[in-house]
C-alpha cells in the first residue's frame, strides 16, 4: 500500500509545534482491506503495522483506526503494533512525565455479544523491570480510558492487578460523536489529569513510583470494541492545559466563525503557526476591535499593533504575535512577524482580569519589534503616532522607544518614545498628557507636522508641543517595555541596548501614522472596549 | 547562596524577588547552548552589572521547566558546573549593582 502524505492533525494544528513529541500517528493512510503501515509522523520512526482490515473513515473522512464497521462486532481484532518490543525504552516517563492524547468515537452500545473482559481497546504497553505496565483505553480490567458499556473511565498502572487510582469516574461522552481525550501524568506532582475536549475532566493523585515507565512496544488494540480512534500523539513530558487545548482543536474553534474580521483571522492563523492558541472569547473581542478600527477609517494608521492577548503558554506565543503588521492586511509588513521575547516568562502574563496584560520588571524584560523609524513610509518623522495601554503606573520609565543620542550635538536627540507622562517624537522633549491623568491609561502621542505634537490620556489631549522636529528618522528598532538606545555617532543601526525599562503592565501598543483628535477618540474607544471584553479594567 | 542550594523548580513569585548573578564566561556558554537548542524569538539576555558579572531575574528559571523556551538548553547544560557558578541574591541587591541608565 502507499500511505498518503501525512498531514497536520484534523484540527489543523500540527502536534510537532509542541515540544516533547515522541510519537504521532495521524492514521491518514488510505483505506485498505489488508494490513496497513501506520506511519509515525513525529520523526521517531515508531511505525506500526495493522493486523486486520481497517476501513472505517476517521475524523477527516479517510484516516481511521481500530474500529468495527456496521452493526456487528469486528470478528477479527484490529491491532496496530510495532511487531517486536523495543529493548530500549523510548524514554523514562517516571522522570519526565508523559502525555497521551487521541480522538475517539464510540459507535455502538456495548451489547451481549461481548463481555466486560473483552472490551479492552487500545494499549500503550511496555515492559519495565519485568512488570507489564500499560495504559489501557477502555476495558473490563482497570484501565485508562472509557468504555461504551457503562460510559465510565478507568485508571490503572496496567498491572491488571488493580488500579492505582480511585475510580471509575463518570463519563458522559455521547455515542457517535468525536471526542478528544488526553491523559497527562505529572511525576513531580504525582498526579494524573484527564482532559476531555481540551478541558480538565478529572484529576487524580497516585503513589510514588506508579507511573508509566516507558513506551517500548508502541500501541495495540487487541480486542474488539465498537468505536474508532484516530490521531494519536504521545509526548515525553507533562503537557500544560493550554497545550492540551491546542491538541483538542480549541484554537480552531474561532476559525469556525466565518464572521470574524479578516485581520482577526490572519492573526489567529499566525498565533497558531507560532505555537499559541486563542479562545473564542478573545477571537470575538479582537474581531470586534478590528471592526471598530475599520468603522473609524483608521486601519491604515497602524504599522504595527499588538493587543497582548491570547491564551498563555510557556513561550508567550500568542502574546508576542501582533494583530497588525502593516497599514493593511495584504500590504507591506514592518518589523518582525512576532515580537521577540527578551526574558519574559509565562508568569508575567495574564490574559484577563485585574492583572491582565504583560508586566515588565524594570530591569531586564523587553520585547523587540524589529520595526525601525527609517524603514517607515516616507515622512514618518512628521506623521507618526506611538501608543500603549498602560494598565499600571509602574516606575514611569519607557513603554516603548527608539532613541539615538548624538553625543557631539547635545540637543540632537533623535528620540521616539512613550514614557513618563507623555511622548517624544523626533526630538529631545515631547508632549505631555493632561496633568493628573489616572490609570489605567491609554497613552497616545502623535505628531502631525514638523511643529505639532500632542499627547493623549484616555482620549483627552494635553497641551500642544510645537517644538520643531530635530532630524530625520534613524535605524534603531523600537523595543517595548524599554527603549533601544544608541549613544554616539553616526546614527546607524549599530549596537543598541534596551534601557529605561518599565515595570508597568501593558495591555497593548501600536506604532503608526499620525491621528486627528477624532481618530484618537475612536481608537481609544476601540482599545478600551477591547480591554473591557477581556475583563481588564479601563 | 548559589543555584546549587536552591530547590528547583522555583515559584514565579520567588523568582521575581531574586536575581541570578554569573560570569561572562558562563553567559557565553549558555548563549552557545541556546543557539543550539533554543529558539531565536525567545531569548534570555542577561544585563551587565557594575562588578563585571551579568544578571537575570530568577523568574527566568520558570522558562527552564518542561515546555518552557529554555528547557532544551537547560537539559543540555552541565549542572555540576552551572548550578554552583550562579549566585542567587535578593533582587534589591542585584538592582543596586546595575549601572545607571544613560541617555
Amino acid at each position: 500500500m502507499n500511505p498518503r502524505t501525512l498531514r497536520p492533525g484534523k484540527t489543523g494544528f500540527n502536534p510537532k509545534s509542541i515540544s516533547g513529541l515522541v510519537a504521532y500517528w495521524p492514521l491518514s493512510e488510505a483505506a485498505e482491506t489488508s494490513n496497513v503501515t501506520a506511519l509515525d509522523a513525529s520523526g521517531s520512526g515508531l511505525n506500526l503495522t495493522s493486523t486486520g482490515a481497517l476501513s472505517e473513515p476517521g475524523r477527516d473522512g479517510y484516516g481511521r483506526l481500530l474500529s468495527v464497521a456496521g452493526s456487528q462486532w469486528n470478528p477479527s481484532p484490529a491491532r496496530l503494533s510495532r511487531g517486536t518490543q523495543n529493548a530500549t525504552p523510548e524514554w523514562n516517563a517516571n522522570a519526565t512525565g508523559w502525555s497521551v492524547a487521541f480522538w475517539v468515537r464510540t459507535d455502538l452500545a456495548y451489547n451481549s455479544t461481548g463481555t466486560s473482559s473483552t472490551a479492552a481497546n487500545i494499549v500503550f504497553e511496555s515492559t519495565a523491570g519485568g512488570n507489564m505496565q500499560n495504559v489501557r483505553f477502555s476495558g473490563g480490567t482497570p484501565a485508562l480510558g472509557f468504555q461504551s458499556l457503562s460510559t465510565r473511565c478507568y485508571f490503572s498502572d496496567g498491572s491488571f492487578a488493580g488500579g492505582i487510582l480511585t475510580g471509575p469516574m463518570t463519563d458522559t461522552t455521547p455515542q457517535g460523536q468525536w471526542t478528544h481525550m488526553a491523559f497527562v501524568a505529572n511525576p513531580s506532582a504525582l498526579s494524573y489529569t484527564v482532559y476531555r475536549n481540551g478541558t480538565v475532566f478529572q484529576s487524580y493523585s497516585y503513589a510514588s513510583g506508579k507511573v508509566l515507565a516507558d513506551f517500548s512496544s508502541g500501541i495495540a488494540c487487541t480486542i474488539q470494541w465498537p468505536g474508532t480512534i484516530d490521531e494519536i500523539v504521545v509526548y515525553n513530558r507533562t503537557l500544560t492545559a493550554s497545550e492540551v487545548g491546542r491538541l483538542a482543536g480549541i484554537p480552531s474553534r474561532p476559525a469556525a466563525a466565518s464572521t470574524l474580521h479578516p485581520d482577526c483571522r490572519s492573526w489567529i492563523s499566525r498565533v497558531l503557526a507560532a505555537g499559541g492558541s486563542v479562545s473564542s472569547t478573545t477571537a470575538a473581542a479582537v474581531s470586534q476591535f478590528c471592526n471598530a478600527i475599520d468603522a473609524a477609517g483608521i486601519r491604515n494608521k497602524f504599522y504595527r499593533l499588538n493587543l497582548f492577548c491570547g491564551t498563555s503558554d510557556a513561550s508567550l506565543n500568542a502574546v508576542r504575535t501582533p494583530l497588525y503588521l502593516g497599514p493593511s492586511l495584504s500590504g507591506a509588513i514592518y518589523g518582525n512577524t512576532t515580537d521577540t521575547n527578551v526574558n519574559f516568562v509565562a508568569g508575567d502574563y495574564a490574559e484577563t482580569g485585574a492583572s491582565g496584560g504583560l508586566t515588565g520588571n524594570g530591569s531586564t524584560k523587553s520585547l523587540q519589534t524589529g520595526i525601525r523609524p527609517d524603514q517607515m513610509p516616507t515622512g514618518f518623522e512628521s506623521n507618526v503616532h506611538l501608543a500603549a495601554y498602560r494598565r499600571t503606573a509602574g516606575n514611569g520609565q519607557a513603554l516603548l522607544g527608539s532613541y539615538y543620542f548624538h553625543t557631539s550635538i547635545a540637543t540632537d536627540k533623535h528620540n521616539y518614545e512613550l514614557a513618563l507622562d507623555g511622548g517624544v517624537l523626533g526630538r529631545e522633549s515631547g508632549a505631555q498628557v493632561p496633568v493628573g491623568s489616572s490609570y489605567p491609561r491609554f497613552t497616545l502621542a502623535t505628531r502631525s507636522s514638523s511643529s505639532s505634537m500632542f499627547a493623549y490620556a484616555n482620549g483627552t489631549a494635553g497641551m500642544e508641543n510645537s517644538n520643531a522636529l530635530a532630524v530625520a528618522a534613524f535605524g534603531i528598532p523600537f523595543t517595548v517595555f524599554a527603549r533601544n538606545l544608541v549613544t554616539g555617532a553616526p546614527p546607524t543601526a549599530g549596537s543598541y541596548g534596551a534601557t529605561f525599562h518599565t515595570t508597568s503592565t501593558l495591555g497593548g501598543y501600536s506604532i503608526g501614522a499620525s491621528m486627528s483628535p477624532a481618530q484618537v477618540s475612536a481608537y481609544t474607544a476601540a482599545m478600551q472596549a477591547f480591554q473591557a471584553a477581556l475583563s481588564r479594567n479601563v | 547562596m548559589t543555584l546549587a542550594d536552591i530547590e528547583l523548580p522555583i515559584s514565579y513569585e520567588w523568582g521575581r524577588n531574586h536575581a541570578l548573578l554569573f560570569s561572562p564566561a558562563l553567559a557565553t556558554r549558555l548563549a552557545e547552548l541556546h543557539a543550539e537548542y533554543g529558539r531565536p524569538d525567545c531569548i534570555a539576555m542577561p544585563l551587565p552589572i557594575t562588578d563585571g558579572r551579568l544578571m537575570l531575574t530568577a523568574d527566568i528559571l520558570t522558562a527552564t521547566e518542561p515546555g518552557g523556551y529554555l528547557h532544551e538548553m537547560w537539559q543540555h547544560a552541565d549542572m555540576s558546573v552551572l548550578l554552583p557558578a550562579v549566585e542567587v541574591v535578593p533582587i534589591a541587591e542585584a538592582l543596586a549593582l546595575l549601572p545607571v541608565d544613560g541617555e
